[in-house]
């Protein structure tokens, strides 16, 4: 008789854990089945390689958990990269301090400027969110086009890629400010009277604002949140290019928004949260490392990684009906 | 020999994991005839329907559909054998027009190409309208149409497909009573056809008028079918929740006091409402009646500071007061509990203690963070209370029934400490027994020193409750009596835009 609520309780662990499952399940077979993908040095490179896109996905959430969206991330974060690249390039002999700085300065600057316009659009102009960050992330990459002269910026000082491949002791920086990001975010959401109005706002924008909540404040902030990481995940990653691109980051909207669909966040809002957005990162990041380890062309990680994608999400969605 | 019914149900069960929805329901419906289901939340009365037009398979029992068994398996079969649903919830699709939503799915053709023969279309809504005896535009959008026109819309869908059944999920909850009485006309003409109706509602006023038949659902169960002529409202009540109801509304039992601590003067919001001005007491219960569309709701919320009025003043305990956003009206103590619990009250994903403490939380946290502790103790104090039926605090409230879910919404503005309190349409949707809780809670309020604005359009409700009616008529304040002074008629007659 126990053994049979035993088999009921655990099949509904299953059921509302999906995705933790599917994750194990992807890890389980890739360290069976890909050559060297267990060892430890490439577990610490699938942390470095999905570090950049789970800041772009920490941002990500807040917005989606909102109710909205960010299709200008991607761009936002090329525009960063350059301005960061420019900025360094009149410091030659830059400290890895100035580096930092100027990194951290341009990721404010360029993510609050964006990030601004876009929640002013969205939450006192009600734009729907789709269509203000589209627009953004149009403007944002034609000017990085615009000041590059569609030409990357190379000759950066050493010092300067620090942030992207840079180690503090056996340990990535990369990794160590994804974790500390991610953790930040957690807790923002979780324990924070802004968190559960960000929940609230996605839950019912209506419900919210009739119960005293300041919507269009929360939006505004949810808004700045994404873009300001946006930038930083731009800047980290031109740091690790050694080079500002116009062309960076391209098609990096489409990877945070897989992440946090992935996770089971619902795109509707209100319901999910970082843990959902981490299983997302973790999924997407050992899913191309192994097809990577294979030997498998980029091409056909991309569509690989579509066709995964829609079959863990029809797993999940199947799972809440 | 007796007529042979059009629905012939015997030994109709259904269960759900862990419920037990229906059992045992036997029951004929017969043509030409207005056969009324009474029954709290959660009787059956929705799963009862839901098995007979096809959205649910019974577990157990028979249907015979005109002497022949039927197995619906959706509702496209049981439209096709001429039964059709009216729901609770409007389901027109607000930007097309009326004809396109009448002959949604069956427009008619241009000869035999795909395109759609609008003239026609528009012509047969026409032709529908007049056979009903009323007066809608074929070619307006949906959305422009008040709720009542829409309600208006979609029976006159469930005509126009030749339905011998015609099911009605209290098809007058989104409607005043001047606009009931237009669709009881239009029942009055279906039964003339011999159409056959099922009418679920919790008015009891409202069954006397259109019902011939009567069934009353408790647990899943049919207590009881009667002839209306042979039951009255008492025994209605008494089936519905077993036992006797003494006494149904609560009256505060001291008088209001003198002291005025809510002021309107001429609030006008230019279109909407225009020149409101009225008073309200410390330990009062105001009613606001009127007909949908007079302007009540936008008042209410004009108060509360969700919409902005173009002139006028606010005296709250006598301090000059204009509100530019919720927050500030729910910090100077004023609470409003929406008409539309399910989409304007309540997080419905979100779980009982969230709901409670969701205009609270700046208050009672440190430095920003959430304070669990105070939040968990809070929600079990309150559930405590008002006896708020749930499994524990972390329940969704969409799990709720609606006299639940509204518990919570009060508990929401008790925690907040609210002195005043907007309710619209406390009771809308909610069974007797809810009802009769609801309205201990208020009284309790009131007993307390606090005050409170009930917009309603169950007229028995605001007289029950009141202790003076607020009547408004298109954005103006009509009257304003005394509940001793005020009956059904004097209300209906400030009401109704043909009184003057």
């Amino acid at each position: 008789m126990s053994g049979k609520l035993e088999t009921q309780k655990l099949s509904g662990f299953l059921k509302k854990n999906s995705m933790i499952v599917f994750s194990v399940i992807l890890i389980m077979f890739s360290a069976m089945f890909v050559p060297r993908f267990i060892e430890l040095t490439n577990l610490m490179n699938v942390l470095m390689q999905i570090a950049i896109n789970a800041l772009l996905a920490t941002g990500m959430t807040f917005v989606i958990l909102s109710g909205g969206i960010d299709l200008s991330v991607g761009s936002v974060a090329a525009l960063t990269g350059i301005l960061a690249a420019f900025v360094i390039k009149l410091f030659p002999d830059a400290s890895v301090l100035t580096s930092i700085l100027v990194i951290l300065g341009s990721a404010l600057l360029i993510g609050s400027v964006c990030g601004g316009i876009i929640a002013v659009n969205v939450s006192k102009l009600k734009v729907t969110p789709f269509i203000a960050t589209l627009a953004m992330m149009s403007i944002t990459r034609g000017l990085a086009y615009v000041f590059t002269q569609s030409r990357p910026v190379f000759g950066l000082p050493d010092s300067f890629s620090w942030l992207g491949i840079g180690y503090i002791g056996p340990i990535p920086v990369m990794v160590i400010v994804m974790i500390l990001v991610l953790l930040t975010a957690h807790i923002i959401l979780t324990r924070t009277c802004f968190g559960r109005y960000v929940y609230a706002v996605g839950s019912n924008e209506e419900v919210a604002e009739l119960s005293g909540i300041n919507t269009v404040k929360i939006k505004f902030y949810v808004y700045m949140i994404c873009s300001i990481l946006a930038a930083l995940g731009g800047a980290a990653l031109a740091s690790r290019l050694q080079a500002g691109q116009p062309a960076a980051a391209q098609g990096y909207e489409l990877n945070a928004i897989a992440a946090v669909a992935m996770g089971g966040t619902s795109m509707s809002g209100g319901r999910g949260g970082i843990a959902q957005t981490v299983l997302g990162l973790i999924i997407i990041g050992v899913i191309n490392n192994a097809l990577s380890l294979l030997g498998v062309s980029s091409y056909w990680q991309t569509i690989t990684m579509g066709v995964i994608i829609l079959i863990a999400v029809i797993f999940d969605q199947n799972k809440s009906r | 020999m007796k007529e042979r019914p059009l629905i012939e149900m015997i030994g109709v069960s259904k269960s759900f994991p862990g419920v037990k929805a229906l059992t045992d329901v036997s029951l004929n419906i017969y043509r030409g005839k207005v056969h009324v289901l009474l029954g709290e939340n959660g009787a059956g009365k929705s799963t009862l329907i839901k098995i007979i037009s096809g959205v649910y398979t019974r577990d157990e029992g028979i249907i015979r559909l005109d002497g022949c068994e039927v197995n619906f398996r959706d509702t496209r079969e049981s439209l096709a054998a001429g039964i059709s649903v009216i729901h609770q919830e409007l389901s027109v699709i607000p930007d097309l027009t009326v004809a396109e939503n009448i002959f949604l799915g069956r427009e008619p053709k241009i000869g035999k190409s795909s395109f759609i023969d609008q003239k026609k279309m528009n012509r047969d809504a026409e032709k529908l309208f007049a056979s009903m005896g009323v007066k809608i535009n074929p070619k307006a959008l949906i959305r422009n149409l008040n709720n009542a026109d829409k309600q208006i819309v979609e029976i006159a869908r469930a005509i126009s497909q030749n339905s011998s059944l015609v099911i009605m999920d209290e098809p007058t909850s989104s409607l005043s009573e001047h606009e009931v009485e237009a669709l009881f006309e239009i029942i009055d003409r279906l039964k003339k056809e011999n159409v056959a109706i099922i009418y679920i509602t919790h008015r009891l006023k409202e069954i006397n008028r259109i019902g011939d038949t009567i069934s009353i659902l408790r647990d899943g169960k049919v207590v009881k079918t009667t002839p209306l002529q042979e039951i009255d409202e008492s025994q209605m009540i008494a089936l519905m929740v077993g036992r006797e109801v003494k006494q149904f509304y609560y009256k505060p039992e001291k008088s209001p006091s003198k002291q005025i601590v809510l002021e309107v003067k001429n609030f006008t919001r230019h279109g909407v409402f225009n020149d409101i001005s009225f008073t309200l007491m410390r330990g009062e219960i105001l009613g606001v009646a009127g007909l949908v569309g007079a302007g009540r709701t936008e008042v209410m919320r004009a108060i509360f500071g969700v919409d902005q009025i173009d002139s006028g003043e606010c005296l709250l305990f006598g301090k000059p007061v204009r509100f530019t956003h919720p927050q500030q009206a729910i910090e100077a103590g004023i609470g409003l509990i929406p008409e539309d619990r399910r989409n304007q009250g309540l997080l419905l994903s979100k779980s009982v203690k969230e709901n409670i403490s969701l205009s609270n939380l700046d208050g009672n946290s440190k430095n920003g963070f959430l304070d669990f502790k105070w939040e968990m103790e809070t929600a079990k104090e309150y559930i405590e209370k008002l006896n708020i039926k749930t499994p524990d605090e972390n329940a969704f409230t969409k799990n709720l029934s609606g006299g639940n879910q509204q518990k919570v919404v009060i508990a929401k503005w008790l925690v907040a400490n609210s002195k005043i309190l907007i309710m619209d349409e406390p009771t809308r949707g909610i069974d007797v027994n809810a009802k009769a809780e609801i309205y201990m809670l208020m009284k309790n309020f009131v007993e307390n020193g606090g005050s409170i604005i009930m917009v309603s359009s169950e007229l028995p409700e605001v007289l029950g409750v009141s202790d003076r009616i607020m009547v408004m008529r298109e954005g103006r304040v009509s009257g304003i009596i005394n509940s001793q002074e005020a009956t059904e008629e004097r209300i209906m007659q400030l009401a109704s835009i043909q009184a003057d």
